[in-house]
């Protein structure tokens, strides 16, 4: 069933548009949330949840040309969520992996507890990426978004392992520098 | 701001990257296409043929009907807003445009397009994808998309609000269609819940048109998690799908249509004495005078 359709079901509160949702983006979502919480209940439980969510948001949403961004922002947020309550010893390998990763885009002396206006924040991170050729951009948010490994990244690109993570760690600098451009103190 | 919230942070970017890099799902290693080379090229010239072989059929009267056309929505989001660039013929009857795009409806050039994912992004070269003005009523309600020649028009669908907290006067959304006084409305009715057909009476008359423009410019906004907090709130968890089906149950669908012809969409709620409006994301208390109007001129 096409996104359009789906949204319609969403729309007019008929029950099915969830199992239309999760026959033809459950798996996707999924996963996305297993590569953070590497636990099949809790991605299950991210994924239904995502569902409730999407309940809640259409309408007054109506996203009919961008479904799976939609709800793959929500399954993101709440499996992010889960991993921020859960302890540090606990979390995934990958989540700390890219949690450090993240660590080096955010501006030297920059205070961790200070008050960032995040649509602003959202706005200069689009703008870095308008900056960024399809491929970078594409990797970036390939490793970012959807949360990839680099085993999968190498494999996708068909670079090295080091080639991607050099790659990376280019785009990473460029995040910074162009944060710190923008004037972000985070 | 924490690494994890700054991870967190990405979520909110463009769809259009979103879908962008969704699209990119194959292998880009180029070890092996060497050796796949030949029979790569002989699927190429089996493609280009295609094209030659339905000629020939066609030209023997095989398929003599109408184009398929493209049937696809393609978003973009310009200057605060968000559209969907469309050429559906139910789309366009819904909006009031015509459903045959021609080039004679493109107006002044406003900004030159690149494709991006699912959609088109603004671009700051020139491509040979250009935004244009809509000639019959050049507003921020609809644009013109020239896409190498196929037209599309650009539908305004909403605002892009900052937050789940923002919310936007009504009157925002008739500037967006160019209306400044209600002069500029041409009617007022009711339509089904999927707007393609009139079920109301259709008001004209000035004066109930002038009292529907004035009310309706007076409601107080409310964002979504104001509304969602003073509807419902407070309502026990295996009540709250009841609650939400029986409030969208209660929805009128207003059509408004401007005097060039455009028309747009705000749902009223009697019963829970609610405004939605899609185009701004917002809410709007019902005032008693709305409620009246509508039931004596719907």
């Amino acid at each position: 069933m096409d996104d359009s359709r789906i949204v319609d079901l969403f729309l007019s509160r008929d029950e099915s548009a969830i199992a239309q949702t999760s026959e033809k983006y459950g798996r996707r979502l999924r996963s996305l949330a297993l590569h953070v919480l590497e636990d099949l209940s809790s991605s299950e439980e991210c994924e239904n949840d995502t569902y409730m969510e999407a309940w809640r948001l259409i309408p007054p949403n109506e996203p009919r040309s961008y479904l799976f961004p939609f709800l793959g922002r929500i399954t993101r947020h709440l499996a992010i969520d889960m991993c921020k309550k859960r302890s540090a010893a606990k979390r995934s390998a990958l989540l700390c992996e890219l949690s450090d990763e993240m660590e080096e885009c955010i501006p030297s002396g920059a205070d961790p507890d200070s008050n960032v206006d995040t649509i602003v924040l959202t706005d200069a991170v689009n703008s870095f990426l308008k900056s960024l050729n399809s491929e970078q951009r594409t990797l970036f948010i390939r490793r970012y978004w959807y949360f990839d490994s680099v085993t999968e990244l190498s494999s996708r690109y068909g670079w090295t392992q080091s080639k991607v993570k050099t790659t990376l760690f280019r785009l990473r600098e460029r995040l910074r520098d162009h944060l710190k451009k923008e004037g972000f103190e985070l | 701001m924490s690494s994890l919230d700054m991870l967190d942070l990405i979520g909110g970017i463009d769809t259009a990257y979103i879908s962008e890099s969704f699209k990119e799902t194959t292998s880009r290693k180029t070890i092996s296409v060497q050796r796949w080379l030949p029979a790569l090229a002989a699927c190429a010239a089996l493609i280009m043929m295609i094209p030659v072989i339905s000629n020939i059929f066609r030209n023997k009267g095989g398929y003599d009907g109408p184009s398929d056309g493209l049937k696809e929505i393609k978003s973009l989001e310009f200057n605060g807003c968000y559209y969907e660039a469309t050429d559906v013929p139910e789309a366009l009857t819904r909006y009031g445009l015509p459903q045959d795009l021609s080039p004679e409806l493109a107006g002044e050039h406003v900004s030159y397009l690149v494709p991006n994912g699912a959609g088109y992004l603004e671009s700051a070269v020139k491509t040979d994808i250009e935004l244009l003005n809509y000639k019959p009523c050049p507003c921020r309600g609809v644009y013109i998309v020239n896409d190498q020649g196929h037209y599309y028009a650009a539908v305004f669908c909403n605002f892009f609000l900052m937050s789940d907290e923002a919310s936007i006067d009504l009157s925002e959304l008739y500037r967006i269609y160019g209306i400044t006084g209600a002069e500029s409305i041409l009617s007022v009715t009711e339509t089904d819940w999927h707007r393609n057909n009139t079920k109301g009476k259709l008001v004209t008359d000035r004066a109930a048109v002038e009292d529907f423009y004035q009310i309706t410019c007076s409601l107080e906004p409310n964002s979504n998690s104001g509304f969602q907090a003073k509807v419902f709130d407070g309502v026990p968890e295996e009540e709250q799908q009841k609650k939400h089906i029986a409030f969208a149950d209660d929805l009128h669908m207003i059509r408004i249509e401007t005097a060039s012809g455009l028309m747009f969409y705000i749902e009223l709620y009697p019963n829970y004495e609610w405004v939605y409006a899609s185009g701004t994301l917002s809410y709007y208390p019902a005032s008693q005078k709305l409620l009246s109007w509508a039931k004596e001129n719907l």
